[in-house]
């Protein structure tokens, strides 16, 4: 099975980052036993990346693996929503 | 610009006819609204974007904002803006929209920037209120308009022993077991008036209340009415003061006030009664020499030589009790003078001391006159209240007050001797006043003993508790500042009276102790003169010297009303022979110069009544080193002349 790779898009150590982030490693950890990467960026940090990467607000999740690659935008609470969306065959 | 980007440009462009058509008719959004695609990819963005949120729309269109994935259909999310650090908070409500066989996501997104930087206030706020109140010395209580608790701060969680979690929500009389006096009579009055008042309310005074610990504490209790910003009354809050540390520390003033005033009478009246009994003491003792061995004059001489001693004693507690009564002190250890005084308060009596003494007690810096007093009149004490006898426990231990464990007592290191009983106990309404003078339990007695302990205690730097409880036992706390000098050697022995020669002159405004003076000292061989003043002495002093025939020795009385005191008549003396010895002489204990007699030019001190023998010795002494440095310095004279 094709490994997930996910990438988080977050500005600052914010209530609504870490939200976002607990709520995707509760995902990952309980659907994606089999390994999964979860990159978590910091635009605040690097704001270079902004421009570069086209992110026009956070929490941006980008699934760049499988392909095709999908950007998501929210708190991430709905779990069965973000996985039918995800949907690794 | 990508492929895919530049592809959904192209096909965004050829629906915004359309679809601005369709927002015209919308009506003006002071938000972002966004048309999102199934892709995510924005179709539509409100032109005021530009105007509202410095956000570019023509930039925005096209681009991936992606698929909105939220768990009711609202989020907060960071909207970030180009070219400026600062992203605004914006919470996001999400519309799904069926587009022919596709969803499409109609989103709203509010600056609430603005709300969140007021919220974040709001919060800091409220903990530095909270940090506030946490320090607050009193306890603070905060009650809505129905008297139901809403906040305390720790200290009134201390006081009611109710946490917060468990006081909210309930009744303020719940948690507050308060029994009020005058003017309310009770608390739930008290309330009700604070409710129907626009200004601050205290409670009064003699205010009752069963503290968390089952302490019964006074306290004092301010409240106030609440409103909210529109001037609607919004609950009060309740301020209450322990005071009922403020109120033992008022006690202890008052009592001390007391002891002073009662204190300056049985000065005067010490004093008087000193030379009064110097005379009766004076005569007796020439008297005993006069009778040679006639036993039965010597018997009925020795037995009025006792009723004076006995009379001396009570003088001294009149003395010791008096304003000033300085101590003087000696450093050694406490627990040979506790020893001996208990025992002789025991004799005879039915009742056994135990002793209990750590081998490394402190030493302490004591009048061994005045202690052996506080123990005789505690052990005393303890005896009687265990009229068929019973076991008195005395013990001893080093301790290191805090601030404000024992009042009036410093920080640091102290002795505390503790006199225990299994007695009668204390009645709790009379403990309070158990060191008062003419306060007593006892139907004999003169009410003057406990006080006269806790005097002695107060000039030694310490301080007298009590702790009783009926038909348990009363035990009586001495606390004592553990010395930092080393110990003197031990005082000689009683000597017999010593005879010797030498001239002396006497000064004392008191005529009877003057000639009382004089009388004994020629008895016992010296060349006398008594005077009753300053100027006397001054003139019969010269003449001495004018004519080869100078004094040995002075003795002068420390005060003399009306005149200058003994201390500046030594100055006018010591201007004409320098040599002059010098025994100070009082009746009264108290003052500094007894007590640091050398550091004021004398040579020694004589406390009246004087005791012949004693006196005799002192000034012995002193004529023979003054005659032995006279020696000296006229033999060296002599061999450098030659």
């Amino acid at each position: 099975m094709t490994k997930l790779e996910l990438k988080l898009y977050i500005a600052g150590n914010s209530a609504i980052s870490r939200t976002a982030i607990r709520n995707l490693k509760q995902i990952c950890e309980t659907n994606y036993t089999d390994g999964y990467t979860l990159e978590i960026v910091d635009v605040v940090k690097e704001p270079d990346l902004i421009e570069t990467e086209k992110i026009i607000a956070t929490p941006t999740l980008i699934k760049i693996s499988p392909g095709p690659e999908k950007r998501f935008i929210g708190d991430f609470s709905n779990a069965r929503k973000i996985i039918e969306s995800i949907k690794i065959s | 610009m990508s492929k895919n980007a530049h592809a959904n440009r192209q096909e965004c462009h050829h629906s915004s006819t359309q679809e601005s058509r369709i927002f015209q008719l919308l009506p003006q959004f002071k938000d972002i609204l966004l048309l999102i695609d199934s892709n995510g990819i924005i179709r539509y963005v409100n032109p005021d974007v530009r105007r509202l949120f410095g956000l570019q729309p023509e930039k925005l269109i096209g681009s991936n904002f992606g698929i909105p994935m939220t768990g009711d259909g609202n989020a907060l999310i960071d909207i970030l803006r180009q070219n400026s650090n600062m992203p605004f908070l914006g919470d996001m409500h999400v519309n799904e929209v069926r587009v022919d066989d596709d969803i499409w996501y109609l989103l709203t997104i509010e600056n609430i920037s603005e709300q969140r930087r007021f919220e974040d206030f709001i919060v800091r706020e409220k903990h530095r209120l909270a940090a506030i109140l946490q320090d607050f010395g009193d306890g603070l209580i905060i009650i809505d308009n129905n008297g139901q608790v809403e906040l305390m701060n720790s200290m009134a969680e201390a006081l009611t022993g109710y946490s917060l979690p468990d006081a909210q929500g309930k009744h303020v009389e719940t948690i507050l077991q308060i029994e009020a006096g005058q003017p309310f009579g009770t608390f739930n009055k008290f309330l009700n008036h604070l409710f129907r008042s626009e200004k601050s309310v205290d409670l009064g005074a003699e205010a009752i209340m069963n503290s968390a610990s089952g302490e019964t504490i006074e306290v004092q209790v301010v409240g106030s009415g609440l409103t909210d910003p529109g001037q609607q009354r919004n609950g009060a809050s309740l301020i209450i003061r322990n005071v009922s540390t403020r109120r033992k520390l008022e006690a202890i003033m008052l009592r001390e006030d007391k002891l002073q005033s009662i204190g300056l009478l049985a000065s005067g009246l010490a004093h008087d009664m000193n030379n009064l009994l110097m005379g009766i003491l004076g005569n007796l003792s020439l008297t005993q020499i006069c009778v040679g061995d006639n036993e039965e004059a010597l018997a009925t001489l020795e037995r009025a030589e006792k009723a004076v001693e006995r009379a001396k004693q009570i003088s001294h507690k009149l003395l010791t009790f008096s304003k000033g009564g300085a101590p003087v002190k000696e450093t050694k250890s406490i627990v040979e003078s506790i020893r001996e005084s208990s025992g002789f308060a025991l004799s005879g009596s039915a009742s056994v001391c135990q002793f209990n003494f750590p081998h490394n007690l402190s030493l302490v810096d004591f009048d061994e006159t005045q202690i052996n007093q506080v123990f005789q009149n505690l052990v005393t004490n303890a005896d009687q209240a265990m009229p068929e006898g019973g076991l008195i426990e005395v013990s001893a231990e080093n301790v290191l007050l805090q601030t404000g464990e024992v009042p009036t007592l410093l920080p640091g290191k102290y002795v505390v001797v503790a006199v225990s009983d299994q007695g009668v106990g204390i009645p709790k309404e009379k403990l309070s006043r158990i060191f008062d003078p003419y306060f007593t339990t006892k139907d004999s007695g003169s009410g003057l003993g406990l006080a006269v302990c806790y005097s002695i205690l107060r000039k030694h730097g310490g301080f007298l508790k009590v702790e009783s409880q009926e038909n348990v036992g009363t035990t009586f706390l001495c606390y004592f500042p553990a010395s930092a000098s080393q110990p003197k050697k031990s005082t000689s022995k009683r000597k017999p009276v010593k005879y010797g020669g030498g001239k002396i002159l006497i000064v004392d405004d008191e005529y009877m102790v003057a000639e009382t003076t004089r009388i004994l000292l020629e008895k016992i061989g010296y060349n006398c003169c008594d005077v009753g003043g300053s100027q006397e002495a001054v003139e019969v002093f010269n003449e001495a010297i004018q004519i080869g025939e100078p004094f040995d020795l002075v003795i002068l009385d420390l005060t003399l009303p009306g005149d200058i005191g003994g201390e500046e008549i030594l100055g006018l003396l010591r201007q004409i022979d320098p040599k002059v010895k010098a025994i100070v002489s009082s009746g009264y204990s108290h003052k500094e110069v007894l007590a640091n007699y050398e550091q004021y030019g004398f040579n020694a001190i004589a406390a009246k009544p004087y005791d012949l023998a004693d006196i005799s010795h002192i000034v012995y002494d002193l004529i023979r080193k003054s005659r032995s440095n006279a020696h000296s310095q006229k033999r060296f004279a002599m061999k450098v002349a030659n």
